[in-house]
């Protein structure tokens, strides 16, 4: 069995098309503001590096496009400029928070306003609010395309804060895509909860902030907490603060109320001894109704962007991106399996001293229909035509036949054909066979350019060949014959001084 | 079939020196830079191979071959042979294990060694030569191998083709499965019938080459999609774009209005270059295509009156003529001076958007400013190219033949321009053009739905609707 010689592959990566792979948010954030820069502005003419690296940076064309882009000369601006506008959301975001601790504070202090506060008042004025936000967060989570990026004031904030400032922050060249791409990643699904959890962090610490000033002005000073109500019967509010007191109590936090608890903080009863009670049933109100949820969500929202954000999906169908798809698959690799064969030393055949009798013209594989053709100044005795096998052993055996050799072999042959071994190994026969000079006439390169092939490649090869048999070319077209390549031919058959 | 058991189809690509080989191979893998051509003979010297994956799994492995150069000889060669004359494979092994006959017919020693190791193989006929012998030798050599082969014709559409005669010549020695399918032209009908040929003659692999042409189908739609896509972006940031010039000021102007069509025109090349990418067009490679490029670029430039009317485009539009053809309207003052608000109006849009922009424009009007834009002409001008060029692209050396349907290139010539452009017109932040920063999603949705109007129509009257 011979030895298969299957060898040396490459791969067209065809598997790039669905791509499983995955981006950290920085490297996603630096692929997408490279996508829209050039979507934009074009390509540079200086990615050629950064085009050779990625081939190399992995199986698909995620993780090609995401290496071509850190390789990329404005990477390092760009980065520079992420790392800038990271440091812009911080602050926002920092800004936000502290705006959450003064209006947690601030509601804090005005449902204490009096020493004698109704319970109920202060309940809700401290947790319509923040539940109220709660149920629109909800809604807009659960409604809202996608690509609306903040379901929520506080992440509003923070996106608009980026795109409106970002750029007056940013100085690289690529600063209006990286504010682009930044907002595109707020869109995707881990950026909706990175904002999400900002929301949710903000009533955390609004939440966080009423408690905080409750317990001090709780410590600090005697407040009086009661109950009231014009329209309801008593019966139904103990109810309410009964299905109120439910949670935080099963939670541990108070104990859970008597009916005659909760009608003995009816307003106008004297409650004195029962302040503190009712103290710590509003602060555990609060931290249980507004802290907890918020800080759950908080938590989850943080947690689903923390990985989300680890491991981006880039959408390789944007025509930025799939326009590279052909320049980062992997380049052919070819396997030169065994040499070359070596060239059968090129003897340089000359006109034979004993010359006698014109020259021999030899028709290859040239569909004249005016064959012999007639050139000014030339005459030769006509051997025939080489275009089969038969024809071929007819020559050989008439080559051998003369007495004494002819001055010259002319081979007329046509620029049409492309030169190969087979012609080659025959002419050289033919030309040993006749003992004689061999002169290969090149015909029909008018017709070559016809066909819209530059000539001059197909002729150097021609002239390869003729140099690996020994034999002259002339490149004459019979039909517009060149009186330079007449004289050159008519030279060439002049016997050597 | 389960994956593990699927084994990639083998297939070879064979036939005389420089018949294009290299050139099919190229075509079937949509890659240009696989090994190197050129017009030469003998240019392969050895096997290279290519693997047509999906997923990662290898579905077609493609095998380019040197070139046949003396098949006459070799002929001779197993002529002169004795011993047992009707087993071809024995004979071709024979002729693989004699170190002499090995040397001598390197390059033929190479072919049949690979055809004897794939399933499959395509004989590639330049149909402009002649049928010499020396090529019905070859077909006897390759027929000694037992494999079974499928005849490609390669340069058909060129006038010296002789189909006819190599048809006959292949039925005579029993080839039947032939294909005209010309390499340096990009057609996907052609590269899916050739699958398909491959599949009436292989029963084994018709799974195989079955989810080959489904992937290949997939790909297309992904191209051309993203190809729309490009096409409406381009649309959108022009019809967005604006510049603002001091009033009175006719040089400044004048400059401002040059800066503008600078813009715009750089960025329609960019857009160019995108739909060359896209159809994995070499940077270098398209100088002598069919398309209606030159160095890659539009000839005519986009703000001559004579492109439009090239482009069966009429001047002016329903915007005030007094800047000339493709030029700048100046919306401010015509929003506010007589007669042409209406003519605004029609062209900025109606509704909501149009009050809104009347606000800011009366402002720049008192700030003593205006504000100029890209007329509608242009923009139709714009699309008709691009969508020109995509109509090439999609059939590769066919753009003359297969150019735009006539309704096609009316509907952008002479419909109403989709509302997207002029939602887009009252969106300066949308456009690429004005330095804008934000990542507005109405935009995206505006680009979505313009790309998807686009394909549509496309496939309307696209190349397969022929």
């Amino acid at each position: 069995m011979p030895r298969p010689i299957i060898e040396g592959r490459f791969h067209a990566g065809r598997a790039q098309f669905v791509s499983k792979a995955r981006l950290s948010a920085a490297d996603w954030l630096l692929t997408e503001t490279v996508r829209l820069h050039e979507e934009r502005h074009g390509r540079g003419g200086d990615d050629d590096t950064a085009n050779a690296l990625a081939r190399n940076a992995g199986p698909n064309l995620t993780l090609r496009l995401a290496r071509r882009a850190a390789a990329l000369p404005a990477a390092a601006s760009v980065r520079a400029d992420l790392a800038r506008l990271r440091r812009l959301a911080l602050r926002l975001g920092g800004l936000v928070l502290v705006l959450a601790a003064l209006a947690g504070g601030l509601a804090a202090m005005a449902s204490t306003a009096e020493r004698e506060i109704g319970f109920l008042l202060a309940a809700a004025s401290l947790l319509a609010l923040p539940t109220l936000m709660l149920l629109i967060w909800l809604l807009l989570m659960l409604l809202s395309r996608p690509s609306r990026a903040a379901a929520s004031l506080s992440g509003t904030v923070v996106a608009m804060g980026i795109s409106r400032l970002g750029p007056r922050l940013l100085d690289g060249p690529l600063a209006a895509e990286t504010v682009a791409a930044s907002g595109g990643l707020l869109g995707t699904a881990p950026g909706r909860w990175a904002l999400s959890a900002m929301a949710h962090l903000f009533w955390v610490v609004y939440s966080l902030a009423a408690l905080v000033v409750l317990v001090l002005l709780f410590s600090v000073a005697q407040y009086d907490l009661s109950w009231g109500t014009t329209l309801l019967s008593d019966e139904s509010v103990v109810g309410l603060i009964s299905a109120l007191a439910w949670l935080p109590a099963n939670l541990g936090l108070i104990d859970p109320p008597r009916a005659d608890w909760i009608l003995a903080g009816r307003e106008g009863h004297q409650p004195g001894s029962t302040r503190a009670e009712w103290a710590s049933f509003l602060l555990a109100l609060v931290l249980v109704y507004g802290l907890l949820p918020r800080l759950f969500l908080a938590v989850l929202s943080a947690l689903l962007a923390f990985f989300g954000l680890r491991r981006l999906h880039l959408d390789t169908r944007q025509p930025g991106y799939l326009r590279l798809a052909g320049v980062l698959s992997d380049s052919a690799e070819v396997d030169v399996h065994g040499q070359a064969p070596a060239a059968p030393p090129a003897r340089r055949r000359r006109v034979p001293r004993d010359a006698d009798g014109p020259p021999l013209l030899v028709g290859m594989e040239l569909e004249r229909s005016d064959w012999p053709v007639k050139l000014p100044g030339q005459s030769w005795q006509v051997l025939g035509q080489a275009d089969t096998r038969a024809q071929r052993r007819q020559l050989l055996a008439a080559a051998e036949g003369f007495l004494r050799p002819p001055p010259a072999l002319i081979a007329h042959c046509s620029a049409l054909r492309t030169p190969d071994e087979g012609t080659g190994r025959f002419l050289g026969r033919l030309a040993d066979a006749a003992e004689t000079l061999l002169v290969i006439w090149l015909d029909q390169t008018g017709r070559l350019e016809a066909r819209d092939i530059d000539p001059r490649q197909r002729i150097a090869d021609w002239r390869s060949l003729a140099d690996r048999i020994g034999a002259a070319l002339v490149v004459l077209d019979a039909d517009q014959p060149a009186p330079g390549a007449l004289a050159e031919l008519t030279a060439l058959l002049e016997p050597d001084q | 079939m389960s994956r593990q058991e699927r084994k990639p189809l083998r297939l070879a690509v064979v036939g005389h020196t420089n018949t294009g080989k290299t050139s099919l191979i190229r075509t079937l893998l949509h890659r240009r830079d696989f090994g190197e051509i050129d017009n030469r003979g003998g240019t392969t010297r050895q096997v290279a191979s290519a693997a047509l994956a999906v997923d990662g799994e290898t579905l077609i492995t493609l095998y380019d071959s040197p070139g046949l150069e003396d098949a006459p000889g070799l002929i001779e060669w197993l002529e002169a042979l004795p011993g047992e004359r009707h087993d071809g494979p024995d004979r071709i092994h024979r002729l693989l294990t004699e170190d002499r006959a090995r040397a001598r017919f390197d390059h033929e020693a190479r072919v049949l060694d690979l055809m004897l190791n794939v399933d499959v193989a395509l004989y590639v006929i330049d149909a402009r030569e002649p049928v010499l012998e020396k090529y019905q030798d070859e077909l006897a050599v390759l027929a000694l191998c037992a494999r079974p082969m499928l005849a490609v014709l390669n340069f058909v559409v060129s006038p010296d083709s002789r189909e006819a005669e190599w048809r006959d010549a292949l039925a005579r020695v029993g080839l039947h499965t032939v294909l005209a399918f010309d390499a340096v032209v990009r057609d996907p009908a052609t590269e899916r019938r050739l699958f398909e040929k491959l599949a009436s003659q292989l029963d084994a692999f018709a799974p195989t080459l079955q989810t080959w042409l489904a992937h290949r189908e997939g790909e297309e739609e992904q191209r051309l999609a993203a190809a729309c896509q490009s096409v409406a972006e381009l649309l959108i940031d022009v019809a967005a774009a604006e510049r603002l010039a001091e009033l009175g000021a006719p040089a400044q102007r004048a400059r401002v209005m040059d800066e503008l069509k600078k813009a715009v025109r750089k960025r329609e090349q960019v857009c160019v270059a995108t739909l060359l990418d896209l159809y994995r067009f070499g940077r270098e490679d398209y100088a002598d295509e069919d398309l209606p490029l030159s160095d890659g670029r539009w000839s005519e430039d986009l703000f001559d009156p004579d492109t439009l009317k090239y482009h069966g485009i009429r001047a002016g539009g329903h915007i005030g003529a007094g800047a000339g053809a493709g030029a700048m309207v100046d919306v401010a003052t015509g929003g506010l001076s007589l007669g042409t608000g209406t003519l605004v109006g029609a062209a900025v849009g109606a509704g909501v958007g149009l009050v809104r922009g009347f606000g800011t424009r009366l402002g720049d009007r008192l700030r003593g400013r205006e504000r100029l834009m890209i007329d509608d002409p242009t923009l139709r001008l714009l699309a008709a190219r691009q969508l020109e060029l995509l109509a090439g692209l999609r059939l590769r050396g066919h753009a003359s033949q297969a150019p735009l349907k006539p309704a096609e290139r009316k509907s952008w010539a002479e419909n109403k321009l989709p509302d997207e452009i002029h939602v887009a017109r009252r969106h300066p932040g949308w456009s690429a053009l004005n330095m804008a920063h934000g990542s507005d999603p109405a935009r995206g949705r505006a680009v979505a739905q313009l790309a998807r109007l686009i394909n549509r129509n496309f496939l309307k009257s696209g190349p397969d609707g022929r």
